[in-house]
């Protein structure tokens, strides 16, 4: 590799990848800390709600009085959504545009669906907050930075080899810090690679489509979504409730192997209403195959996601792969452990840069008090939603500020950090204390009792990893 | 599952391999490192027969670095304690000329770089004799790259005028293969 690259390359391309990794680091740490935590939404959505009630089949009678009870309580909805119980969320629900209500095993109508901060943390790694069309372009365009970044990333790195296994800890603060992010950074970039190209796919194909349109399309953006993802039947029937049920009811004689685990309702109640029952193959990556019915449950076609074109089955298999909700729990862990490693990388890169510079300013505790103020930041925004039932996002960024401030006033790196770590690990654990008053033995079921757990696990590594008082009083008296 | 054991045993041995090979202790180091990385291929293949294709590839990428995590915590290697704090400094707001070259840098990377690699990518897969929707694929997973692509070599070239003019001349040939269709 040294010989294949020359100095003056390696030397351009590291200065690249600091100009990238400082351009986008910031906000690339925040995408991949909620989205490592966004992994597990589903068990975080059980976790926020345990008092629902939890099966794993619905009989079709109950499921279709419970559609027409929700669509009797909705205003004007153009779309309903049918979430089935499945595997790895025994729970049903039907929405409208309005709002979703979880249903009883009976068919009854259970608890409004309500997980606030779950939506606070999935939206913070979609769109950072900012207004959604714009902030789902930005997380796009770091997903095509990562690209960069790797690419750079490699070229700046001529001792790849050399250095493989190499982890020197509590040395230097500059050897350490590179050792870390280059050890996670070289073994995991076949992931990382994927990961942000499945992430920028999410924002960048609404403006590839703006280049895409006059290439393929005469122009007609419109056209673009029906040729990939598939058309809309063409019906004209007399006004009726959708037939979920007797739709549903067909899935094991059409596709015997997939499992139906949502039913959408289009154009609800007018004259071209049709249902789709979206199934899962167990053994492919596409979210779902997406069966097509008319409003009375007749089945028409299939898009063709799981057979078709290969374009069309990997376009569809972007978000599995890309939130490692397939292959069962164990990949969700890995997808964890991964994350978690890309976000040390983010963090590490930036400490890299602060420890080459010979002084620290007021960037330095800026910056440690944003990255540890960020786990403490959802965690106090999981307090308030869960004891006060109130979620903001403008408390989770008030607490990034204030964390960040309080880091400037105290102005030592160690004694900032102690602190910080220690807040957070004392969120955490009234975090789990207020869960356990909230929901008394609902906290023992064994999801909400594992989310506890891990939070508690997390809460003692943050106690651990928080400066010693003979590493504080060191540093006191190295000034 | 008996083959996704056998291909999870293989990625362990294919790191062995790779960490003998790099520790250079053995006698046939020579033939470690080829052999380490055939046996992750290897691992790849179980994993395939285990889970299929999809899966299969997915699981070699994820589990073969973790093995390779696991050999770089067995190689720790814990310092001794050094301290030695920076003099702590106000912060100084950069000079104008430095602040204008950044923001230059970043509308080369961001809008001229994103503009250019959409129609690079659209024009690249005109010229394929591809069914639409595969194009329109291909597009979507290949942009990002070239945009990264694109980005590194605006900031990794020393002359920053000379990335702009081929990225914009890239991007308008190919915006006038895009229009003249």
């Amino acid at each position: 590799m040294k010989q294949l690259l020359s100095p003056a390359l390696v030397k351009n391309s590291l200065s690249s990848h600091s100009w990238l990794g400082l351009l986008v680091g910031i906000m690339m740490y925040l995408v991949c800390l909620s989205g490592t935590l966004a992994v597990f939404y589903q068990e975080f959505e059980r976790w926020e709600q345990p008092t629902v009630e939890e099966f794993r089949t619905l009989p079709s009678e109950e499921l279709q009085n419970a559609y027409r009870t929700v669509l009797a309580q909705s205003g004007e909805t153009h779309h309903m959504y049918v979430s089935l119980p499945s595997a790895t969320m025994p729970r049903a629900s039907i929405s409208s545009d309005d709002g979703g209500w979880f249903l009883n095993s009976d068919g009854s109508l259970g608890e409004k669906v309500s997980h606030e901060w779950t939506h606070l943390l999935t939206e913070l790694h979609i769109f950072l907050h900012l207004p959604e069309n714009f902030g789902v372009i930005v997380v796009s365009i770091l997903g095509a930075m990562l690209c960069g970044l790797i690419i750079s990333g490699f070229l700046a790195h001529p001792r790849l080899f050399r250095d493989a296994f190499t982890l020197r800890l509590k040395g230097s603060k500059h050897l350490e810090q590179a050792d870390i992010h280059n050890r996670l950074s070289v073994w995991g970039s076949p992931f990382y690679l994927m990961i942000a190209i499945t992430g920028a796919y999410f924002g960048l194909a609404l403006l590839l489509s703006l280049v895409v349109a006059p290439a393929f399309f005469d122009g007609k953006t419109d056209d673009i979504i029906p040729a990939v993802f598939g058309a809309e039947p063409t019906l004209d029937q007399a006004p009726h409730t959708a037939e979920v049920a007797k739709a549903l009811a067909q899935m094991p004689t059409i596709a015997p192997e997939a499992t139906p685990f949502y039913i959408t309702v289009e154009d609800v109640g007018s004259a071209e209403q049709y249902i789709i029952v979206g199934a899962q193959h167990h053994d492919r990556l596409i979210y779902a195959e997406q069966y097509q019915f008319d409003g009375m449950g007749n089945y028409l076609n299939k898009i063709g996601f799981s057979d078709g074109e290969a374009g069309r089955q990997a376009i569809f298999s972007v978000y599995r792969l890309h939130f490692g909700h397939y292959g069962g729990f164990f990949v969700k862990v890995l997808y964890g452990i991964f994350g978690l490693a890309l976000t040390v990388v983010s963090v590490s890169g930036i400490n890299i840069w602060f420890a080459r510079r010979k002084s620290r300013d007021a960037l330095n505790n800026l910056w440690l008090g944003f990255v540890w103020g960020a786990p403490l930041a959802l965690s106090a925004t999981a307090i308030s939603q869960l004891v006060f039932h109130f979620h903001s996002i403008a408390l989770f960024w008030f607490c990034l500020l204030a964390c960040s401030s309080l880091a400037q006033v105290i102005n030592k790196e160690l004694l900032a950090k102690a602190l910080l770590l220690k807040l957070n690990a004392a969120a955490l654990i009234g975090l789990v204390i207020a869960y356990g008053v909230q929901f008394n033995s609902h906290a023992l079921q064994l999801i909400p009792l594992a989310v506890n757990i891990s939070l508690v696990a997390i809460a003692i590594i943050f106690l651990r990893m928080a400066p010693s008082k003979a590493a504080l009083e060191a540093a006191r008296s190295a000034h | 599952m008996t083959y996704g054991l056998i291909g999870v045993v293989a990625a362990a041995a294919s790191i062995i391999c790779l960490y003998l090979s790099w520790q250079k202790r053995f006698p046939l180091q020579r033939w470690l490192m080829p052999a380490g990385w055939l046996v992750a291929i290897v691992s790849g293949l179980f994993f395939i027969i285990s889970s299929g294709a999809e899966f299969g590839v997915a699981y070699v990428f994820m589990i073969v670095p973790l093995m390779a995590w696991f050999a770089v915590l067995y190689n720790l290697e814990i310092k001794r304690k050094h301290i030695r704090s920076n003099e702590t400094v106000n912060f100084v707001v950069p000079a104008t000329r430095t602040i204008l070259r950044h923001i230059a840098l970043f509308f080369i990377v961001a809008p001229l770089a994103g503009t250019a690699s959409a129609y690079v990518s659209v024009a690249l897969a005109l010229l394929l004799p591809w069914s639409t929707v595969n194009a329109v694929v291909l597009i979507v997973l290949i942009a990002p790259l070239i945009w990264g692509l694109a980005s590194w070599w605006a900031c990794a070239d020393p002359n920053r005028y000379r990335p702009a003019l081929w990225i914009s001349a890239a991007g308008l040939i190919s915006a006038a293969v895009v229009y003249s269709q």
